[in-house]
């Protein structure tokens, strides 16, 4: 498990520095997934730590899911062009700061992984992403232009976050409950949580360099 | 099956289905595009098309005027020349008639060279005869008794033959270029080399003038209503051949014209 964990803090540590070295010439969107890769960096650093020293990390994945949320809100308010979405993407974080609060502090506590506002942060991301690729789709630019949606950093970057709010989505809503509740087997299922979590993390990690390495060759920016 | 399994299973099921999602936006977007570059070429197609149409019958009303001129008016003012030539025995006062009338001989003659170059450049005759090299050393010969400008023809002691319609468009870029010079350049000497190879035809015009036709044509490129230019283009287009203009040393202008599998196709 510990090993699976220092992988992905690897992979996300090897991502961040062709990002920082190219910080300069990064476009809006690229430096918010740069963000997001750091804090995911001090999420992973900084949960093992307080594990480590007060045995429960979990009020510090609270606060750095919201963290996410915001600089994720922020990186597709950087690549929607529909008004009405983007209006949408800018008041959310409140909304979102509203319920990650009543989750933290009524429902789920702070002692408890928070299901709820996790949750409808990982179905939020799904369906931004949705409407990116929807918006990539029918770009009459991109068609004018015959460019093709995979020579796009911002797909990549898209297609990352997609299969990570994927494949976490389930178990965001069920982890709370398993941490719970005494019928199941609750480290198995925190076991695989992780796992497949670090996994597919891993491979987002991917996507977002093949998006950075997308930034060099093309002139055209889909924001 | 317990919970767990069926959370394993179903974040399977999300994984499998967000990486069919993002390859079928990826397949959508490349098969529109796909799309959209079929129907641009079949337009680019279509629009070729249409401007061979209109070149070609550009050209069959050009041989017709021409031949009309050739045959008809070059025949009439030939027996006109030799009528006025029957009349001068005849006249036997002193009263300068003979000068008058041999002057109007002469005007005559230059009436029906002046006739022949038109037709000539209407519709070089030579070129579906002789071929392209020939009918370009004709024209040279009909622009040198111009004297506006010398143009020295080059050409290899054998030649390839060119396809039909390829060689009636170099002849007419050439031509284009010409007149180029003699407007703009001020030139007093044009040199023309005529080279092929078994795949690639090389026409070179060079002119020993001020240099500026390169300016021109570079300022004609901006422009939209540059005719000569277009027209070059246009012709080249058509044939798949290229055109390269650079400054030549000491002075003047080099236009080098290429044109690829430019010989005459079995079928024709």
């Amino acid at each position: 498990m510990l090993t699976v964990f220092w992988c992905m803090l690897g992979i996300e540590f090897l991502v961040l520095i062709p990002f920082l070295l190219k910080y300069r010439q990064l476009d809006p969107s690229s430096k918010w997934i740069f963000y997001y890769i750091l804090l995911s960096l001090l999420f992973s650093a900084g949960s093992y730590l307080i594990m480590m020293l007060y045995k429960n990390n979990m009020w510090y994945f609270n606060l750095m899911h919201f963290l996410q949320f915001v600089v994720l809100s922020m990186f597709y308010m950087s690549c929607i062009k529909s008004p009405k979405l983007r209006y949408i993407i800018l008041r959310l974080p409140i909304v979102m700061l509203f319920v990650f609060s009543v989750d933290f502090f009524r429902i789920d506590g702070m002692k408890f992984y928070n299901s709820v506002s996790t949750g409808l942060k990982a179905a939020l991301m799904i369906f931004y992403a949705i409407s990116l690729f929807m918006q990539q789709l029918s770009d009459k630019e991109l068609i004018e232009k015959s460019i093709y949606i995979n020579s796009l950093p911002t797909f990549w970057y898209n297609s990352g976050l997609f299969l990570y709010f994927c494949s976490t989505i389930l178990f965001s809503i069920s982890l709370s409950l398993f941490q719970k509740t005494q019928n199941e087997n609750p480290d198995k299922m925190v076991l695989v949580s992780y796992s497949i979590t670090y996994a597919i993390g891993s491979i987002s990690m991917i996507l977002f360099y093949i998006g950075l390495s997308k930034t060099k060759l093309m002139k055209y920016a889909d924001h | 099956m317990r919970i767990t399994d069926i959370i394993i299973v179903g974040t399977t099921v999300m994984l499998i289905l967000a990486i069919v999602v993002i390859l079928l936006v990826m397949l959508q977007q490349k098969q529109v595009i796909q799309h959209k570059l079929i129907i641009r070429d079949k337009d680019l197609q279509l629009q070729r098309e249409r401007l061979e149409a209109i070149l070609q019958g550009q050209e069959l009303e050009r041989k017709r005027i021409a031949e009309d001129l050739h045959d008809e008016v070059g025949a009439q003012l030939s027996v006109l020349k030799l009528t006025i030539g029957g009349l001068q025995p005849l006249l036997k006062t002193g009263n300068g008639e003979t000068e008058r009338l041999k002057e109007t001989k002469e005007f005559t003659d230059t009436i029906i060279q002046q006739l022949r170059f038109i037709s000539q450049s209407l519709h070089p005759q030579a070129l579906d005869n002789l071929g392209l090299a020939h009918a370009l050393d004709s024209f040279c010969n009909l622009m040198n008794k111009n004297k506006q400008v010398a143009i020295h023809f080059k050409t290899p002691e054998s030649t390839i033959p060119v396809d039909r319609s390829k060689a009636l468009h170099v002849y007419r870029v050439v031509q284009e270029l010409i007149n180029n010079i003699v407007k703009h350049a001020e030139a007093t000497s044009i040199e023309i080399t005529y080279k092929n190879t078994p795949n690639l035809l090389t026409v070179e015009v060079a002119d020993n003038g001020n240099g500026k036709l390169l300016d021109t044509l570079n300022e004609s490129k901006k422009k939209s209503g540059s005719l000569g230019l277009k027209n070059i283009e246009s012709r080249l287009n058509i044939i798949n051949g290229t055109i390269n203009y650079h400054k030549r040393n000491p002075i003047g202008t080099v236009a080098q014209i290429n044109v690829e599998n430019y010989q005459q196709s079995a079928q024709n």
